[in-house]
C-alpha cells in the first residue's frame, strides 16, 4: 500500500515537467574534486581492533575506489601508547594490535605522505545487559526455499527481549540477528556458509513512532526495520524494557544469534545515518533532503566509534 | 496624584488644538468613481500633508486659516485647492487620469517616496504590472513583484517568494486585508491573483507598520477594483491557455457598485482530442479515456456607498485547480473496468467591511472574513464481472479556515500625529490530512470487505492581535512611525504571547532626498509543510505546537530615498536574524502527510543581510525600474537534538549573491507600447553528494560482491553546491486599436526570447561515451521553459 499516492502525484509532476525540458550536460564548477583519507574503524569490546583506510572518490570520475596501503598509523588507549604491531592485512585494511575493552578510550591517528593526516577518538561502551530473552518458532508461515538442490524449512521467529537500561548516561543501542546462510561463490562457483546479519522488524511503539499513514503517504526512513534496528534510551532510560520483534528463518544455517549492541554516540550517529542513506530510492533522492552521512574524524571522512556487544544464541 | 495625571494626558491631549481645524475626504477616479489609495494632499503653506490610506480617505488637520492643497496621484492630473479654513471641512476630490503624462503630472506616490516615515515599501502601478512580459501571455501580479529587489523567485517558473532571506511561508498575502493561503495555480506556475481585479499592490519587505503581523518576511497587500459608480465597463480576453473576462459598474449610479472578473484555462478542453488520437493509436479502441487540468479564479465585489462617512464593502474570491482522469474498459458484455480520479485544491476568500467617519479625525473600518483552503482527492477503482463488483476508494482531504473579526481606526489628532490602532480575533481551524479506504472485493467463493479512515482530528487555534502606531512629524525634517503591536496565539492548551515593537524614522535633507531607518520584530505563529522546492496542493500549514515554538525575526533597514528628474531612486541595507526557523532532517520529506512532522524537522536559526538598489521611473512614455540586490542569507542548526550540518552554518536555499532585474515600458504612441524584462540572479544552492566513498569495514569481497561491494553519496555540507547562473530576457508588444465600441489590444510575448537554458534542477546522471564505448557519469542540467512565444487577444469597453 506504502507510496501508492506518491507515484501519481510524481508521474503528473514529472509528465507535465517533461513535456516542455530539456536536459543537458552541464559542466561541474564546484570546488570539491580533491580525493579525501577515510577510515572506517568500529573497535568492538574483546574483539580486535581493525581499521580500512581508502580514499574517496569524486563522484564523477571513472576511478575504482583505491585503498590507502602506505599509512603510518599510531593508536592510544586511555592516553597511552600500548605496546602494540600494526599489521596490512590488505585491501586497505589495517589490525591495530589491541582488544578494546568496555571503559577504553581509544584515539586513532593516520598519515599518508600524500593527504597528510587524520584523526579521531572513541569511547567503548559498557556491554548491554539483556535480562530476559524467549522466543517463538511460527512455522504456518511457510516460505520459498533456495538454492534448488537445498531443501531449508523455514518460519517466522518472533523474539522477546529485555534489556535493563542504565540510568547514569544516554545510551545508544542497536539490534541485529546473524545467522549462517549459503551464498553463491563467484570464484567456485557453489555455495559457501557465510554468517549475514537478517531483516527485523520491530513491534513497540514505545521505541519508535508506529505510524500507520506512514505507509500510505511520505516516504521517510523505516527506522523499526532492517539488518541493524538502532534506537536511543530516550524513551526507556534507566528502566528494564521489553522489546518485540520478529524475522523470516529463510536460508538459515545453524545457530542463530541476537546481538544487542551499545554503541557510542558517534558510531550510533554514523549508522543511522549510513542506513537513511541506504533507503532513500531514486523517488526520495529527487524531493527529500539529501542525506549527510555522519563523521566524526579530522582530517578525513569516515568514523570511529566504538561497541560492545552481548550476543545470544536462540534454538 | 491619579487627578494630577489625568490632568497631564488631557492636557498632552488637547495640547494645540486650539485654532485646528481638520478637512477629511475621499479622493476618487472622476471617470470611474474608484478610491484611490496612497494618493497625497499637501498643503504648500503650512508645508504639511497627507496620504490617502487603503479606502482612499485623508484626514489633515491645519492650524492655520488658509491652506492651498496640492491632490496629486500617480498618473492624474495635480489639481489646487485653495481652502479657508475656519471650521472642519470635507473635501472629496475627483482626479481626472492623465493622457499626456506630461510635467504637470506630478505623482503623489514620488512625494510619498521621499516624503513617508516607512522604508523597505514598494507600490506597484497595476498598469505596470499589466504591461510586464510574463509566461503564455499571463498576467501575474507575484513573477511581476519577483522582479523587485529584496525579492526572489524559487525555481524557474514559480510563484514562490523568498524576501530578504525568508523562506516561501514568510509571506502574508492579503486580499482586500484577509490573508489567503496557496496563491499558486498550477503547482506555482502561475499566482491566484487575476490582474484585472486588482486596483493596488504594496509590497513591504521590512520597517512593517504595527497593523500587520503574523509573517515574518514581507506582506504583499492586494486591494481590488470596487467598479465604476458611473457606467458600465469590461472585457473579455483569450489567451494561449486560458480565457476572462470583467465587468463592472454601478448597481444604483454613484451609490452601489459593483466589479466581477473571472477566467479559466482551456488546456484540458483542446488536450480531449489528442487523448482520442493517442488512445486509436494505441490501440485503445475499446478503451475510453478522458483526462484534464484546469484552473479558474472568481473575483467580485459590491461597494454601496450609504453617504459621504459610510461605505459597505463585500468581496469574495473563489479559485479551484482541478485534475481530473476517467478510464472505461468493456471487455464484453459481462466484464467492465473504470478507473476514476478526482483531484481539487484552491482558496475561498470572502470579506466584508464597513467604513465608517465617526468625527473628522476619527476613521473606522470593522472587517469580518472568511478564508479557506482546502484539498481533496478521490481515486475509485470499480471491476466489475457478472454480478460480482470489486471496488477500491482512496480519498485524502486537508485544509485550513480562517473567521477573522477586525477593527481598524485612523484617528489625526493634531497635524503632526497620525495614529492608527485596533484589534484582529482569528480563529483558525486546521484541518490535517485525512485519508481513506474502501476496499470490496465479492466473488462467487468470498468476499472482502474494509473501510477505515486513518487521520488527525481537527485542531483548532485562536490568534490575538492588538496594535498601535503614530506617524509623528516631530518637525520639518524629523518623522518618526513608532508602533507596537501585541499578539497571542493559543492552541492545544499552549499560549504563545509575543510583544513586537516597530520603529522607523525619516531624516528629510531637502525635498528631493531623506534617508530612512526602520526596525521590526516579527513573530509567525504557522509553518507550511511542504516538499522542498515545488509548490504542490499537498502543501499543509500546521499551527505551533509545544515542541516547535513560533519564529521570530528581528530586522533593521536603512536607506537613502532621492529623486531626480522622473526617477525615484533608492538604495537600503537590511540585517536580519530570524530563530526558530524549521528545515527539514537529512531524509525527510513532506508528502501530503503531517503525522509526525514535528519529528521530520529541526529548528534553528538563520540571519540575513543585503542592500538593495532600486531606480524606479512611473511617468512618461518610458517606465519602469533597474533593480540589484546583494545579499546573504545562512543558517545554524546547532541545537542540541536539531542539529544540521554537523551545527556549522549553510547558505539557505535560495541564497543568491547578485540579483538585477532590469524592466522597461515604452508607449510609442496610443496603438502600440512595448515592453522587455531582463532578469539576472546567481545560482540557487543544491545539496550534491560529490564524494562516494566505501563504507565497509572489510572491503569488497570478491567472492560474494552481491553483499559486500557497495559504496555510498558523501555530502560534505547541506546546500554545497551552487547552480549554474540564471538569466532571461521576455518581449511583449501591444498593438491597441479603438473600435467603434470598445478598443481591441492583441499581445504579443516572447518568454526566454534567447532561449536561454536555466538550470531547474541539477542532479547526477550517465552519458555514453563513444570514445570509451562505455557509459560515464556526468551531471545533468535540466531546464523547463525554453523560449515560448504566446499571443492573446483583449477587448474592453
Amino acid at each position: 500500500m506504502k507510496k501508492t499516492f506518491a507515484p501519481l502525484y510524481l508521474t503528473a509532476i514529472l509528465l507535465s515537467l517533461a513535456l516542455s525540458s530539456c536536459e543537458k550536460v552541464i559542466e561541474f564548477n564546484g570546488d570539491e574534486t580533491e580525493n579525501h583519507m577515510v577510515m572506517i574503524s568500529k573497535p568492538q569490546s574483546d574483539s580486535p581492533w581493525k581499521v580500512r583506510l581508502t580514499e574517496s572518490r569524486f563522484f564523477l570520475s571513472p576511478d575504482t575506489i583505491g585503498t590507502i596501503k602506505n599509512a603510518q598509523i599510531s593508536i592510544e588507549v586511555n592516553g597511552r601508547t600500548p605496546n602494540n604491531i600494526i599489521t596490512h592485512q590488505g585491501n586497505g585494511v589495517y589490525d591495530l594490535g589491541y582488544t578494546p575493552q568496555p571503559g577504553d578510550t581509544l584515539t586513532l591517528r593516520v598519515t599518508t605522505p600524500e593527504k597528510g593526516t587524520m584523526m579521531a577518538g572513541c569511547r567503548i561502551p559498557n556491554r548491554p545487559v539483556v535480562s530476559n530473552i524467549s522466543c517463538t518458532y511460527d512455522t504456518s508461515h511457510y516460505y520459498d526455499y533456495y538454492p534448488d538442490t537445498v531443501e531449508v524449512a523455514g518460519g517466522r521467529i518472533t523474539v522477546k527481549l529485555t534489556i535493563d537500561d542504565p540510568a547514569d548516561a544516554v545510551n545508544y543501542y542497536m539490534l541485529r540477528v546473524s545467522s549462517a546462510n549459503l551464498n553463491y561463490n563467484y570464484n567456485t562457483d557453489t555455495y559457501d556458509t557465510i554468517r549475514t546479519h537478517k531483516n527485523i522488524s520491530v513491534d513497540d511503539n514505545v521505541l519508535f513512532d508506529m505510524d500507520a499513514t506512514e505507509e500510505i503517504f511520505g516516504f521517510g526512513t523505516e527506522d523499526n526495520y532492517g539488518d541493524a534496528v538502532l534506537f536511543t534510551d530516550e524513551r526507556i532510560n534507566g528502566q528494564s524494557h521489553t522489546i518485540l520483534f520478529d524475522f523470516w528463518d529463510q536460508h538459515l544455517i545453524g545457530t542463530i544469534y541476537v546481538e544487542v549492541y551499545t554503541l557510542s554516540r558517534d558510531l550510533y550517529l554514523y549508522e543511522k545515518s549510513l542506513k537513511a542513506t541506504s533507503q532513500l530510492d531514486e523517488f526520495s533522492i529527487l524531493f527529500a533532503e539529501p542525506v549527510q552521512l555522519y563523521c566524526n574524524v579530522t582530517g578525513g571522512i569516515g568514523i570511529l566509534g566504538g561497541s560492545a556487544v552481548s550476543k545470544i544464541p536462540i534454538d | 496624584m491619579k487627578k494630577n495625571l489625568l490632568l497631564l494626558l488631557l492636557l498632552i491631549a488637547s495640547a494645540g488644538a486650539w485654532a485646528q481645524h481638520t478637512i477629511s475626504g475621499t479622493i476618487t477616479d472622476a471617470k470611474t468613481g474608484e478610491t484611490l489609495i496612497g494618493a497625497t494632499v499637501y498643503d504648500t503653506i503650512s508645508k504639511k500633508g497627507a496620504a490617502t490610506n487603503q479606502h482612499g480617505r485623508f484626514t489633515l488637520t491645519l492650524k492655520e486659516s488658509k491652506a492651498v492643497l496640492r491632490v496629486s496621484y500617480v498618473g492624474y492630473e495635480t489639481q489646487f485647492h485653495p481652502m479657508e479654513i475656519d471650521k472642519n471641512q470635507r473635501l472629496d476630490v475627483q482626479l481626472k487620469g492623465s493622457v499626456t503624462l506630461s510635467e504637470v503630472v506630478i505623482t503623489g506616490e514620488r512625494v510619498q517616496h521621499v516624503e513617508s516615515s516607512q522604508s523597505s515599501i514598494i507600490e506597484l502601478p497595476v498598469e505596470q504590472v499589466k504591461s510586464v512580459p510574463v509566461i503564455f501571455g499571463e498576467t501575474d501580479v507575484i513573477k511581476v513583484v519577483q522582479l523587485l529587489p529584496g525579492v526572489q523567485s524559487g525555481s524557474e517558473g514559480m510563484s514562490g517568494m523568498y524576501v530578504r532571506g525568508g523562506g516561501p511561508d514568510e509571506n502574508l498575502f492579503l486580499l482586500d486585508g484577509v490573508p489567503m493561503y496557496n496563491v499558486n495555480h498550477l503547482g506555482g506556475f502561475f499566482s491566484a491573483f487575476n490582474s484585472d481585479a486588482v486596483k493596488n499592490i504594496t509590497l513591504y519587505k521590512g520597517s512593517f507598520p504595527a497593523h500587520f503581523s503574523s509573517r515574518l518576511s514581507s506582506v504583499l497587500d492586494i486591494t481590488t477594483n470596487n467598479g465604476n459608480d458611473k457606467e458600465y465597463h469590461g472585457g473579455v480576453g483569450v489567451g494561449l491557455i486560458s480565457a476572462k473576462f470583467n465587468l463592472e459598474g454601478p448597481i444604483i449610479k454613484e451609490k452601489t457598485t459593483f466589479s466581477i472578473s473571472g477566467r479559466r484555462t482551456y488546456g484540458d478542453a483542446l488536450l480531449q482530442p489528442i487523448i482520442a488520437l493517442v488512445a486509436a493509436s494505441e490501440g485503445m479502441g475499446d478503451e475510453k479515456v478522458n483526462a484534464g487540468y484546469y484552473f479558474y479564479d472568481l473575483n467580485a465585489k459590491i461597494t454601496h456607498k450609504f453617504n459621504n462617512r459610510s461605505r459597505l464593502y463585500a468581496s469574495y474570491y473563489m479559485g479551484d485547480d482541478a485534475l481530473y482522469a476517467k478510464y472505461k474498459y468493456f471487455h464484453n458484455s459481462l466484464e467492465k473496468d473504470f478507473m476514476r480520479l478526482g483531484y481539487n485544491w484552491g482558496n475561498i476568500v470572502g470579506s466584508v467591511r464597513w467604513n465608517y467617519e465617526l468625527t473628522p479625525k476619527l476613521f473606522m473600518n470593522v472587517t469580518g472574513a472568511y478564508t479557506r483552503y482546502r484539498n481533496n482527492l478521490a481515486l475509485t477503482e470499480e471491476s466489475v464481472y457478472l454480478r460480482y463488483t470489486d471496488s477500491y476508494t482512496m480519498g485524502f482531504n486537508s485544509g485550513i479556515q480562517d473567521l477573522t473579526a477586525r477593527a481598524d481606526f485612523d484617528y489625526a489628532p493634531s497635524p503632526d500625529h497620525a495614529v492608527k490602532f485596533g484589534g484582529q480575533v482569528l480563529h483558525h481551524i486546521f484541518k490535517p490530512e485525512t485519508s481513506s479506504i474502501k476496499v470490496s472485493e465479492n466473488d462467487e467463493e468470498d468476499s472482502y470487505k474494509f473501510d477505515t479512515i486513518i487521520g488527525q482530528s481537527i485542531v483548532h487555534a485562536n490568534e490575538m492581535m492588538l496594535y498601535a502606531e503614530d506617524d509623528w512629524r516631530i518637525n520639518d525634517w524629523l518623522k518618526v512611525n513608532a508602533g507596537l503591536n501585541m499578539t497571542g496565539f493559543q492552541v492545544q492548551g499552549v499560549f504563545y504571547p509575543s510583544v513586537q515593537p516597530r520603529l522607523s524614522g525619516r531624516i528629510l535633507f531637502n525635498d528631493r532626498l531623506s534617508a530612512k531607518v526602520g526596525y521590526a520584530y516579527m513573530t509567525q505563529y504557522l509553518h507550511l509543510l511542504s516538499n522542498s522546492s515545488i509548490s504542490l496542493p499537498t502543501d499543509l500549514w500546521v499551527p505551533v505546537t509545544a515542541r516547535i515554538k513560533p519564529m521570530t525575526s528581528q530586522q533593521v533597514a536603512a536607506g537613502l530615498f532621492y529623486n531626480v528628474l522622473d526617477l525615484n531612486l533608492s538604495v537600503e541595507g537590511y540585517y536580519k536574524y530570524m530563530d526558530n526557523l524549521l528545515e527539514y532532517k537529512d531524509g525527510a520529506s513532506f508528502w501530503g502527510n503531517s503525522q509526525g512532522w514535528e519529528d521530520k524537522v529541526c529548528m534553528g536559526r538563520g540571519w540575513a543581510y543585503g542592500v538593495e538598489f532600486l531606480a524606479q521611473k512611473s511617468v512618461g512614455r518610458l517606465t519602469g525600474w533597474l533593480g540589484y540586490t546583494w545579499s546573504h542569507t545562512d543558517r545554524k542548526f546547532d541545537r542540541e537534538g536539531n542539529i544540521l550540518n554537523a551545527g556549522r552554518t549553510f547558505p539557505a536555499k535560495y541564497d543568491r549573491r547578485h540579483d538585477v532585474s532590469l524592466v522597461l515600458t515604452y508607449k510609442f504612441n496610443e496603438h502600440i507600447d512595448a515592453s522587455a524584462s531582463w532578469v539576472f540572479s546567481s545560482g540557487n544552492t543544491a545539496t550534491l553528494p560529490m564524494q562516494d566513498i566505501d563504507p565497509s569495514e572489510e572491503g569488497a569481497d570478491q567472492r560474494y560482491p552481491y553483499y559486500y561491494n557497495y559504496e555510498v553519496p558523501y555530502v560534505s555540507s547541506r546546500n554545497n553546491y551552487r547552480m549554474p547562473n540564471y538569466h532571461r530576457m521576455d518581449v511583449s508588444v501591444n498593438f491597441h486599436k479603438k473600435l467603434r465600441r470598445g478598443k481591441r489590444t492583441i499581445n504579443i510575448s516572447i518568454y526566454n526570447v534567447y532561449n536561454h537554458q536555466n538550470p531547474y534542477l541539477v542532479y547526477e546522471s550517465y552519458a555514453y561515451d563513444f570514445r570509451t564505448g562505455n557509459d560515464t557519469r556526468v551531471l545533468k542540467q535540466l531546464s523547463i521553459f525554453p523560449i515560448l512565444p504566446s499571443i492573446s487577444y483583449n477587448w474592453t469597453f
